[in-house]
């Protein structure tokens, strides 16, 4: 039931390494989940570290209101999960729970907690003979016992394989969902699956803010739109899509004299170079479509298939169940509300 | 058939290793043993005798530390003169008498501040003959802010040192000459002598109760009395004219500096027990000998006639100690005495009460 | 080459126990065979020859059989002196002297006295170690001043302490000269190097990640010390503590001119003696009575510290003896 600002600037040097500069702001609402989405050394961690205390900084960070900038990491609350576990090797699991447990009035019991995340079995055993899978809840596990009013949540499945992720991410749903949470990661999927809220960092500073639709489907810039995963085309090397999307304003300007579209002159698609489209938004078809597309590449994925297309002087991603043949022309629609200028 | 190889290859370097490592051991087998095999005796290693040279460009003297200041002064000049390259081990005279006893090393000098341990350890075994060559007196040293120090002086030291609280610090008696002769200086204040004596024996007692034991050679006393830990400190009149500090040039009937019969008579009632043995008084006699074990005896025996004439007795009297001269040697023993020293020698069957 | 993996002997079937004691019963009978005949040299041989031939017994690889003779010859310099020193021990001497009682009190002073002296540098090294570990401006200044202790000659060292604390230094009330607490001060002067350079090391090995899991879930920083940081740095502090026991036990230089005899408590007598440091009395006894009877005292005094040593080690250790067999 906790409402966390963080504004936070400040500048950190490692040891021989050259000065990295955050300047990133962030609100998450009660019992939201805050992803902080970016690439490796995007400054996501130690913004992470510096809302939980860890670092100094100038700026200021509030709970319901209260400035707590000045208090020490144990004095905040929060509960925090590592990506490398950082659980006690010398104590068991159990002890590794209970560990914040008596610094609090009230908290969770460890049975119960390690029963829910289906790790009973482990409570008498140490750390360092767990799986990974194993030791992230119970990491979990001890950052929850303590109730905190905040869970920061650092990479938790980053050391994991496929199949724990996809296990433990449906359990984190779960959690989180009861708590405010700042999750920091760089992998997109994730992202999806447990924001309420994305923050996309770049070289200390946040680039975009929004839902996760906001994010993905109208990326701020080309580099949000690679990171999450959409397409992103030059206008200037595919006048054939450019021509298209003239049309199209043309055409709009006539039928609804509003001369506005999703892609439009003033905000459209002379102001920016690029557009942005998701690949599952792209279907192919044989026939019928805006333009034509050579076949470069097909990728079996799961259920799917990732095909890259290349047209005019560009290629694009898009999904199809049944592949096509590599070499073979096909035709590509484009869904005008799912383009988007970035 | 890589493993007959590496086998085959392994027990050729091992064979190798063996053959080599037997021709050495016959080669340096003979001098390892010797100091392990028989462990009984205090003589320890084997006394043959070693390839000597009498002559050779290099010597080794081993001597207390109250001849250091007057060696290192002669070494450069000596060095010049007769082109040798000297090695000087100062340490206790007692250690550095158990080095050529105990340890079976050589040297071509030894010299000690008491020629009794000459005369007791090192002969007959390990030298023949010794000279007498310089002698020292006890003093007392302190600091300008000791307690008593404004008031001290040679006719009321002992008022002074026997007052409360005042720490008085000399070497250790079991181990070192100056630290018996320490005590021996307060006892004799309480002797008479001549019909007076200094002292009774309450004052006596007092001294004693405030004397401390902080060290087993005199080299640390001066440390430690800088250091405000001792405030007087008993040792020998080279050590404290040299030192920079003031000191008490105390009477001859309690600073075992007279050779003379009437003054041995005199030392000798003072006596000290130690787990050592007992030590009687006696005047501050130093030795030289020319150890027989000495690689270079004739290195040996032109050091010592350098401190028997006058270049090394100008040294002496300069670091504060008091030469004898002519130097004296055992009667009994002028037979051994190199020729060379023999020329500024003085044979003699007795100091005093003290049998050479 | 799978000959190189190849062992000679099962070790499963035979188990390492047997093994060890077999090898240290025929270290045992060719030194006393060697040290018999006269010829000690041969012994040395014998080491580094038979470690090489147990390595490829036992392992068969080149480098394992390099490592083992390059150690050897290591233990050859170390061992051989010492085994020397023990055969040439006569046990009615060795008896006499274990009975004095005078070699009871100079040998409890000798554990005793170095014991305090390594509690004393681990109780202010371990907080010294850990802001090391954590880094702080100026830190190559303290660094420097922490191992100065380890260059300086040792009754320099002595002259140093009497002029700073004591009589004439920071402490004018007490003296530290032939004092229990000038003893200790001298010892902890000199091994408290080893005290805070093994705890720090320690505290280096530990995840800071581990110090912010638990600062976040509400311990503060004592806390966090007491139930995580010091538990997981207890094995090298205790290292750094045996370490500096032991240079203590065998300092002589400076314990000669700060503490060269000394009054202390001594439980078996219910009162007050005096008594010397091992060592310094150890040389007393060799300027008095010669190399027989202070090596037997030194015999004595080195047989303590080794049950000393044996028993911490046992104590301590984690049983994870993994690595060549």
């Amino acid at each position: 039931m906790t409402r966390l600002t963080a504004d936070i600037r400040s500048t950190f040097t490692a040891d021989g390494a050259e000065p990295f500069t955050v300047d990133a702001a962030l609100e998450v609402e009660s019992n939201e989940t805050c992803v902080v989405l970016g690439p490796s050394g995007s400054g996501k961690t130690l913004l992470l570290e510096t809302i939980a205390g860890f670092h100094e900084h100038t700026g200021v960070v509030t709970a319901n209101g209260t400035d707590i900038t000045g208090q020490p990491p144990e004095e905040r609350g929060f509960g925090f999960v590592f990506q490398d576990y950082a659980l006690f090797p010398h104590m068991t699991v159990r002890e590794n729970v209970e560990y914040g447990t008596r610094y609090r009035e009230s908290s969770r019991d460890a049975a119960e907690l390690l029963a829910e995340l289906g790790v009973a079995h482990l409570s008498e055993r140490n750390p360092p003979t767990l799986s990974g899978g194993e030791k992230q809840r119970v990491a979990l596990a001890r950052a929850l016992a303590i109730r905190p009013s905040v869970m920061l949540l650092d990479e938790p499945l980053a050391a994991l394989d496929v199949p724990t992720q996809q296990a433990l991410r449906d359990d984190l749903v779960d959690v989180l969902a009861d708590v405010t949470a700042v999750y920091v990661t760089h992998n997109r999927t994730t992202a999806r699956a447990v924001a309420d809220r994305i923050v996309v960092m770049q070289d200390g500073r946040v680039v975009q803010r929004g839902t996760p639709e906001d994010v993905f489907e109208r990326p701020a810039s080309p580099m949000v739109a690679r990171f999450t995963g959409a397409n992103v085309i030059d206008l200037s090397a595919a006048p054939s899509l450019r021509r298209i999307l003239d049309d199209d304003i043309g055409s709009q300007a006539r039928s609804d004299g509003s001369g506005r579209g999703p892609v439009d002159r003033d905000s459209g698609t002379d102001a920016a170079d690029h557009v942005a489209i998701r690949p599952e938004a792209i279907t192919l078809n044989d026939a019928d479509g805006d333009l034509s597309a050579t076949v470069e590449r097909v990728v079996r994925e799961d259920a799917t298939s990732r095909v890259t297309l290349a047209f005019d002087d560009v290629t694009v991603e898009a999904f199809a169940t049944s592949p096509p043949v590599v070499g073979t022309e096909v035709a590509l629609s484009f869904p005008r509300d799912r383009l988007h200028p970035c | 058939m890589t493993e007959h190889r590496t086998r085959r290859a392994f027990l050729a370097s091992s064979a190798t290793a063996a053959a080599i490592g037997l021709a050495g051991c016959t080669g340096d087998g003979g001098s390892d043993g010797g100091g392990s095999g028989d462990g009984g005796s205090d003589g320890g290693g084997d006394s043959g005798t070693p390839t000597s040279t009498p002559m050779s460009d290099s010597m080794t003297i081993f001597h207390a530390g109250s001849l250091a200041p007057p060696f290192s002064a002669a070494e450069p000049q000596f060095e010049e003169e007769f082109d040798v390259d000297v090695n000087r081990e100062a340490k206790g005279s007692v250690a550095s008498t158990q080095k050529i006893t105990q340890q079976g090393r050589s040297a071509d000098v030894l010299g000690t501040s008491d020629f009794r341990l000459i005369r007791n350890r090192v002969l007959p075994d390990y030298g023949d003959w010794y000279a007498i060559f310089t002698t020292n007196s006890m003093s007392i040293q302190y600091r300008e802010d000791s307690p008593g120090a404004d008031d001290i002086s040679a006719d009321n030291w002992w008022d002074v040192l026997s007052r409360d609280g005042v720490t008085i610090g000399h070497s250790d008696p079991a181990v070192d000459p100056g630290g018996y002769r320490a005590v021996m200086t307060l006892q004799l204040g309480a002797e008479e002598f001549q019909g007076e004596r200094l002292y009774d024996e309450g004052t006596l007692d007092a001294l004693m109760s405030n004397t401390t034991v902080p060290t087993g050679t005199e080299t640390n006393l001066e440390g430690q009395l800088e250091s405000g830990e001792l405030d007087y400190v008993l040792y020998y009149q080279s050590i404290s004219a040299t030192s920079g500090l003031p000191y008490v040039d105390l009477q001859p009937e309690v600073d075992l500096s007279q050779a003379t019969s009437e003054y041995a008579q005199h030392y000798a009632k003072a006596e000290v027990e130690t787990d050592s043995g007992t030590f009687t008084g006696a005047p501050i006699a130093y030795g030289l000998t020319v150890p027989s074990v000495a690689e270079a005896p004739g290195r040996g025996a032109q050091w010592i006639e350098y401190f028997a004439t006058e270049p090394g007795r100008a040294i002496l009297e300069e670091q504060g100690l008091v030469p004898v001269d002519p130097i004296v040697v055992p009667a009994s023993s002028e037979d051994a005495v190199p020729d060379n020293v023999m020329e500024v020698a003085s044979a003699q069957s007795s100091l005093g009460p003290l049998e050479l | 080459m799978a000959t190189e993996t190849e062992r000679r002997f099962e070790i499963a079937a035979v188990g390492r126990t047997p093994l060890v004691v077999a090898f240290v019963v025929v270290q045992a009978l060719a030194f006393a065979a060697a040290y018999s005949v006269g010829q000690p040299t041969w012994y040395a041989y014998f080491i580094v020859g038979s470690t090489a031939v147990t390595a490829y017994a036992l392992d068969g690889t080149s480098f394992t059989v390099a490592t083992a003779t390059a150690g050897s010859l290591l233990m050859v310099a170390l061992g051989l002196p010492l085994f020397m020193f023990v055969a040439r021990q006569t046990p009615a001497l060795v008896i006499e002297k274990a009975l004095d009682p005078d070699v009871h009190r100079v040998l409890y002073l000798g554990v005793y006295g170095p014991l305090l002296a390594a509690l004393l540098s681990l109780l202010f090294g371990v907080p010294l170690a850990h802001l090391l570990a954590k880094g702080f401006s100026g830190q190559p200044l303290v660094e420097s001043l922490v191992d100065l202790p380890l260059v300086v000659p040792h009754s320099v060292a002595g002259i140093i302490i009497l002029f700073g604390f004591g009589k004439g230094g920071a402490f004018p009330q007490f003296s530290v000269l032939g004092t229990m607490v000038g003893l200790v001060l001298a010892m902890a002067f000199v091994s408290a190097p080893y005290a805070v350079n093994a705890s720090r090391e320690a505290f280096e090995a530990i995840d800071d990640r581990l110090e912010y899991a638990s600062r976040i879930h509400g311990a503060n920083n004592w806390e966090t010390f007491r139930r995580v940081t010091g538990p997981l740095a207890v094995r090298g502090m205790i290292t750094g503590g045996v370490l500096a026991w032991a240079r203590a036990v065998s300092e002589f230089g400076a314990v000669a001119v700060v503490a060269y005899s000394v009054e202390f408590f001594y439980p078996f007598a219910g009162g007050t003696v005096t008594a010397q440091h091992a060592p310094v009395f150890v040389y007393n006894t060799y300027l008095q009575g010669g190399l027989e009877e202070s090596g037997a005292v030194a015999f004595l005094l080195l047989a303590v510290s080794a049950v000393i040593f044996l028993l911490v080690r046992y104590l301590t250790d984690d049983g994870t003896a993994g690595g060549m067999p």
